[in-house]
């Protein structure tokens, strides 16, 4: 639900030239790291308990565990951008899928590329939300409420709309279209806290209060427990808990650290 | 790139996307 309403969304927002001219920056497909690093981090969210907005959004439940995660997470996120990791993403990353060659060549391209170019754009967004919908009506959007929370279909409709502003938002304020993801930008905030600067190469810094550079994204990363936080809080759900073996910990910890190796292969 | 000044705007609107997302994420049980 939220991945089909943030494809029409976003598009949209493009095609209405809300995003400037360099609208919605596609990432080059990188087949080997998009897969292997997409497996990764699928092994590194079961061992963590939760993916990388999971374990932002846990924290605001007062979940110590998924502030281990993050921390295993941003240090290997960090090793993987600027550290000794780093050879190996880029060997990893080294294969990538273009079309054409020489000044014509689309470095960057996107699936109606593939079948022709952006006149079919549309026609493409059609075809992949209509094989969404057999598997959003078999969920059944109107069905019974849960008692507490919003149900899946809402749920999912708000994620999407999020996604939608988030990259209105960061061509506004944050100097890019950049949409929301949570690999490098988590990356960003846990380096700007240890060291002043975001380390962001491609997005625009800011001094806070003539301090440092943080990129946009670093921003959002803060907000997001802090929006758990309230809505827990509301709900009467938010409990300080931790697990009560050492081992638990340790594997959501190297789970984080699966989970940055994975995100970083894959792209943020 | 420079580095510019963080606008109020550039603030709210970075920790106010975080802050929505975060509260939708866990209404929504994601």
């Amino acid at each position: 639900m939220a991945l089909a309403v943030a494809i029409v969304g976003s598009n949209g927002l493009e095609a209405l030239g809300l995003l400037g001219d360099d609208g919605l920056t596609r990432q080059t497909f990188a087949p080997i790291a998009a897969v292997v690093g997409g497996y990764i981090f699928g092994l590194g969210i079961v061992m963590a308990g939760g993916c990388g907005s999971g374990v932002l959004y846990k924290q605001g439940e007062g979940t110590f565990a998924a502030f281990v995660a993050m921390l295993g997470f941003g240090l290997s996120l960090i090793a993987s951008y600027h550290g000794p990791l780093q050879p190996l993403m880029q060997f990893l990353k080294g294969y990538k899928v273009s079309i054409g060659t020489g000044d014509d060549a689309i470095m960057n391209p996107a699936l109606w590329d593939i079948f022709g170019g952006p006149q079919y754009k549309w026609i493409i967004i059609a075809v992949i939300v209509v094989a969404m919908l057999p598997v959003i009506i078999k969920g059944k959007p109107f069905g019974k409420q849960p008692k507490k929370g919003w149900s899946w279909s809402l749920g999912g409709l708000l994620v999407g709309l999020v996604i939608i502003g988030a990259w209105w938002t960061s061509y506004q304020w944050g100097g890019r279209a950049r949409g929301l993801s949570f690999s490098g930008p988590l990356a960003e905030s846990m380096f700007f806290f240890l060291t002043g600067d975001s380390g962001a190469k491609n997005d625009q810094l800011f001094s806070i209060f003539g301090y440092g550079a943080i990129s946009w994204s670093s921003l959002y990363i803060l907000g997001v427990p802090l929006g758990a936080f309230i809505s827990a809080k509301g709900l009467g759900e938010f409990k300080l808990t931790t697990p009560r073996e050492a081992a638990e910990l340790l594997r959501v910890f190297f789970g984080g650290v699966v989970m940055g190796i994975g995100g970083a292969l894959a792209g943020g | 790139m420079e580095v510019q000044p963080a606008t109020i705007m550039v603030i709210l609107s970075g920790i106010l996307t975080g802050l929505v997302f975060g509260f939708v994420l866990q209404r929504g049980r994601y």
